[in-house]
């Protein structure tokens, strides 16, 4: 009898667990389909319309969250771009053109900037887009001290007032030298959709905006699914050929590419780019795939640490640092031909202060004159502690050629790949000798970089030049492009005297997008905008 | 047992002798790597990149196995990986074998309570994923050698405990344990002289499987970032790097896969062998 | 009686193992250097912004204070928000979860249908043409490094063959290159143990006996010796569920199969506390409920482990 009911007992747990694995699996094939409804809703629309109306494009890093005003990643930035629009767009090289703002006014003293909107602009639910609209979005960002659009574009901006109807001005504390571009990046919602829901307009994903796309559905780690707005207020302008689009979160580089050959996504537009060594995997794909290759702003730095006491407080040895590798061999070999080197401070062809003649001598590769310097200095052999970012696209082999290189010349250095919140801390913290890492130059404007970064010094490196900090100061309040211009090119001279920085090179990015695809806009400073995608039978071959 | 014994079935089992003999060739080379290789491990060359293996046509003075992304000659890295793998396996195994069946063998024999706080103090190593542990430790503490091997080791323990545990409680009330207690032998003598013995078998079994794993374990923590760093060479490091380049430059991968595929089976031969060999009721 | 005490007196230990897992849970992603407010600005943010942000979060309180207040959210069914995600930790955690379960899932079929029939059957024809295949089957699977057989096996069927699709989440087609990435070394392992608990039963004197009784053969193996063999199995195999079911990141991330362990991963690189705490505690409640299961259907296939 006691064996019986052991028996019974054993088979009913044995049941039960494997029921509640089915029966998970049950409730996985409800999770299946809307799982699986990323990818059979492709074949549900293929038996609705046609298959080729729906587009997929793949990035390599994920969407976080929907907020339109806190999106820290550049697919966050695109897929929000497609549903919400800003007052006007750039091409990203300095020129503006109208988009919910027709026409604008800057003031003299650069404290007002007007702008005039388009009469009859109406959102996705046909809610009038007036005045009303910008004056709450820009208040919700006022509000809120801590969203990324704040924190980065509004600093200085003091109030936004509605003048009437379809004019709206924005009222500055000190003259916003790159008020304009921000202008760009920021994301306008309707009044009366962000009155009845408030945040849950983007934490339940209800994303309502005048944009060409309507929103239909993120899926944490998948995809983000956007249908085409057959209503858009500027659809005379904008009528794409494709019904969907689906933006899939593809970290892995060798599973996108895998997946662009097996011709599972039409465009694979990864945030650091296609590296070199996997574009050869494209081989045989020159009817079907284009390789673009985009010269971009991403630029990779070394930051050193001045303070007194420690190894890099002595110029010589920074310097001795700047001579001992081949700038040119470790770019080109590593990330391809199309590299721009720079030839001291952060003066790349496309920024501001931009000296062609600019040749410091600390800037070549010269690894005698190096070894002198590091003899000269007595250097005493200690460790010297190389921080690299794990994020760094390329940092790893980077670090590593320098590394060998400065031990060729007599100098410790030894490499450590942090990942990205160990990094953050210890930089913050000053707990490094050197750096590596990358920044971008968005519209040519190096005034955040110079001001952040040296003047206020937010790594800890306690480099102080007195010169330096007066002449940053003043191009954050000089509106004259040129003067600017002549004012970081004296930066640079300094910068590339001082070496408290080592700006390496610059490097493109390449993108595979499939031919017949139009409509993706990528930018120089190595932005992306989906937002017009379109389709072009002709451009198939 | 007999040593007469053991030595004869160590004779005839192929498996065994198999495993040793690939073990210690592995082993060999690695230790001669110095003499070998032609090539510092450590030492890049630009210019020669992700050069294909000329295997033996300029002998040992080329490329054998070729060069991977940063023209380190790949062979010379895979004798010097050889060192830091196998050590950081046999270190993790052993370290967590001797503990876990201590640890195991307690809980078992004396039961009760102390079986309950030993067992549940396993569980919660174990609720937590082996990953997720190194990920926070290895961040915390800096991914060196030691802290791997000490995060591996807390990982790896409990599966051994509860082996080693369930095994005793099996024993802990046989016959023959009983027959020993009654005659007054104590914990100590009955543990280690005729329970210990019984439960061998398996752990040996685990213990072989176990270096294989932890072999593998370390490729994964380095896909991660979190394994034996760069420039040094590890296995593990060296699949990880190489595993973007399988399609246009597969020998980086390949040969780190495989020479990795080779070291598990000679440790699995020699673990499955031992079992024969170590067997106390085979005839 | 004796059975009802046991079932008892393990949860109760269930309960408190999950209340250290919390805390480890806890304090571990706390020590490990790295501030989420500053990770969720951008990297010109001032001072005072940082320091709001960690208002908001609820990090400038003392951690005890931090604790309790979780924990207490935890007793009332809210597991805290993501930073991140800005969502309920649960919301985010289960929309994920499925994924990992159905890989698990598939994942544990493939190593009932294929690991565990051949192990035992090696066992049984130790020495022939099955036992040497089956060996050779468990060896090999046994010995690939999951990242070379992940990479290996999207290159083959994927890229190289076309057969199957090579990432992403989906039906039947996408689940099963992950699954045999994960199912492959787990059948080789239970082949093994099957293979080699079946042998040492099998030399057991009372098998011996019962097959001088004159029981047929097939009988003395399926009802007295595949049993006791199958406890290392259910062991082995049950833990490893558990394990699993934390996700693996490696698998996860290489086929963009956007389960738990990815989830994990990123939110530990991110210093996401809730979403990390939150979710190893619910990965320890579904393994301790596992690993309760296992000790169970073990004591009572083998009633020599005596449950005291």
């Amino acid at each position: 009898m006691k064996k019986r009911i052991r028996q019974l007992i054993c088979s009913v747990l044995v049941l039960m667990l494997v029921l509640s694995c089915a029966g998970c699996g049950g409730n996985d094939s409800a999770a299946d389909t809307t799982a699986a409804a990323g990818g059979t809703q492709a074949e549900e629309a293929a038996q609705a319309g046609s298959d080729d109306k729906i587009i997929n494009v793949a990035t390599s890093e994920s969407i976080v969250k929907c907020d339109p005003h806190d999106q820290q990643g550049w697919p966050g930035r695109a897929g929000v771009a497609m549903v919400m629009e800003p007052l006007i767009t750039t091409d990203h090289e300095g020129n503006f053109f109208p988009l919910l703002a027709e026409s604008w006014d800057i003031a003299e003293d650069g404290l007002e900037i007007t702008f005039h909107l388009y009469d009859g602009i109406y959102a996705s639910n046909g809610e009038v887009f007036n005045a009303d609209d910008v004056v709450a979005t820009y208040n919700r960002i006022l509000s809120d001290n801590t969203l990324n659009t704040t924190v980065n574009y509004w600093s200085r901006l003091d109030t936004v007032e509605k003048v009437d109807d379809l004019t709206v001005a924005f009222h500055f504390t000190e003259p916003e030298a790159c008020a304009m571009d921000y202008f760009t990046a920021t994301f306008c919602f309707p009044d009366e959709a962000y009155a009845e829901y408030g945040d849950r307009l983007w934490l339940d994903q209800i994303m309502i905006g005048t944009g060409p796309w309507v929103w239909d559905e993120w899926v944490d780690g998948q995809y983000l699914h956007l249908t085409k707005n057959q209503d858009y207020w500027k659809k005379d302008e904008y009528d794409p050929y494709y019904e969907e689009f689906y933006m899939r979160f593809l970290t892995e580089e060798s599973s996108a590419i895998a997946a662009q050959l097996a011709g599972d996504i039409d465009a694979y537009i990864s945030v650091g780019g296609i590296s070199k060594d996997s574009v050869g995997l494209y081989e045989g794909t020159e009817d079907t795939t284009e390789i673009i290759e985009m010269k971009t702003s991403l630029f990779h730095f070394i930051g050193f640490q001045c303070e007194e006491g420690r190894v890099f407080h002595d110029m010589n040895l920074r310097r001795a640092f700047s001579m001992a590798f081949d700038r040119e061999a470790i770019g080109t070999s590593l990330i391809g031909d199309n590299i721009e080197v720079s030839k001291g401070g952060l003066s790349f062809s496309f920024t501001l202060g931009y000296d062609e003649n600019m040749d410091s001598p600390y800037y070549h590769y010269n690894p005698e004159e190096a070894a002198r310097l590091v003899e000269e200095s007595g250097y005493d052999g200690s460790e010297i502690n190389f921080l690299i970012g794990s994020n760094v696209p390329y940092g790893e082999n980077i670090g590593l050629l320098i590394a060998e290189y400065c031990q060729a010349i007599g100098l410790n250095v030894n490499t450590e790949i942090a990942e990205i919140a160990s990094f953050q801390d210890r930089r913050k913290a000053g707990d490094y000798d050197c750096y590596l890492t990358t920044d971008g130059v968005n519209y040519g404007e190096i005034y955040n970089y110079m001001k952040t970064r040296l003047v206020s010094d937010i790594h800890q490196s306690h480099y102080v030049n007195d010169t330096f900090t007066q002449l940053v100061e003043e191009s954050g309040h000089t509106l004259d492009i040129e003067m600017r211009d002549e004012l970081y090119r004296q930066c640079n001279e300094i910068l590339a005297e001082d070496v408290p920085h080592i700006n390496l090179f610059c490097s493109p990015k390449i993108y595979a997008i499939n031919y017949g695809v139009t409509g993706i806009q990528l930018f120089p400073d190595g932005d992306f905008n989906f937002s017009r995608i379109d389709y072009d039978a002709s451009a198939v071959k | 047992m007999d040593k007469k014994i053991i030595l004869r079935r160590i004779r005839h089992s192929r498996f065994m002798i198999v495993g040793a003999v690939v073990l210690v060739f592995i082993l060999a080379l690695s230790l001669l790597a110095p003499v070998v290789c032609q090539f510092d491990p450590e030492a890049s060359s630009i210019a020669e990149r992700l050069l294909p293996p000329e295997w033996l046509s300029h002998g040992m003075a080329g490329h054998i196995l070729g060069t991977d992304e940063l023209g380190r000659d790949v062979f010379t890295r895979l004798l010097y990986g050889a060192r830091i793998s196998i050590m950081i396996a046999v270190a993790v195994c052993c370290s967590a074998a001797v503990l876990g069946t201590a640890l195991g063998l307690t809980a078992g024999y004396f039961g009760k309570k102390v079986d309950m706080v030993i067992m549940r103090a396993m569980e919660v190593i174990q609720a937590i994923p082996d990953i997720v542990l190194a990920i926070c430790v290895l961040s915390l503490l800096g991914p060196s050698t030691l802290n791997l091997i000490i995060v591996l080791l807390i990982g790896r323990t409990p599966m051994f405990c509860r082996l080693a545990r369930n095994n005793t409680l099996v024993y802990r009330n046989a016959e023959f344990v009983k027959a020993s207690r009654s005659m007054g032998a104590g914990r100590a003598h009955i543990i280690f002289t005729q329970i210990l013995p019984n439960i061998t078998t398996p752990l040996i079994v685990q213990l072989s499987q176990a270096f294989g794993s932890n072999i593998m374990i370390e490729s994964s923590l380095s896909f991660l970032g979190l394994g034996i760093q760069q420039p040094q060479p590890s296995w593990g490091n060296m699949i990880a790097a190489g595993r973007k380049f399988l399609a246009t430059d597969p020998w980086v991968c390949f040969a780190p896969g495989v020479a990795l595929m080779l070291i598990v089976l000679a440790f699995n031969f020699l673990g499955d062998g031992l079992r024969d060999v170590l067997d106390p009721k085979r005839t | 009686m004796y059975f009802l005490r046991f079932v008892g007196k393990r949860i109760l230990q269930t309960v408190i193992v999950l209340f250290f897992v919390s805390v480890i849970a806890f304090a571990l992603i706390r020590i490990a250097p790295g501030n989420p407010a500053t990770l969720l600005l951008p990297d010109n943010a001032t001072e005072e912004q940082i320091q709001e942000k960690e208002a908001e979060l609820g990090l400038d309180k003392p951690v005890v204070i931090q604790y309790l207040n979780y924990m207490g959210g935890v007793l009332r069914g809210d597991l805290g928000t993501s930073y991140n995600y800005q969502q309920p930790v649960t919301k985010v955690f289960f929309s994920r979860f499925p994924n990992t379960l159905r890989l698990t899932v598939a994942m544990m079929l493939i190593c009932l249908a294929c690991g565990i029939p051949l192990g035992i059957i090696a066992g049984i024809k130790q020495g022939t043409v099955i036992d040497f295949v089956a060996m050779i089957f468990a060896l090999l699977g046994q010995s690939m490094s999951n990242v070379w057989l992940a990479v290996l096996n999207i290159y083959i069927f994927a890229v190289w063959l076309g057969w199957l699709p090579s990432v992403g989440v989906g039906g039947m087609e996408y689940l099963i290159l992950p699954a045999l990435t994960l199912g492959y070394p787990l059948s080789a392992t239970t082949c093994r143990l099957g293979r080699s608990g079946m042998i040492d039963v099998l030399r057991e004197d009372y098998i011996t006996c019962t097959k001088a009784k004159g029981i047929p053969d097939y009988l003395v193996y399926c009802k007295y010796a595949f049993k006791n063999a199958l406890i290392p199995i259910v062991t082995v195999v049950g833990s490893q569920f558990g394990l699993f079911l934390g996700g693996s990141v490696v698998v996860e991330t290489i086929f963009s199969w956007s389960g738990i362990g990815q989830l994990l991963n990123q939110a530990i690189g991110n210093r996401d506390y809730e979403l990390v705490q939150s979710s190893l505690l619910l990965i320890a409640c579904m393994c301790a409920v596992v690993y309760l299961l296992i000790d169970i259907i073990n004591a009572l296939i083998d009633p020599r482990i005596t449950l005291d």
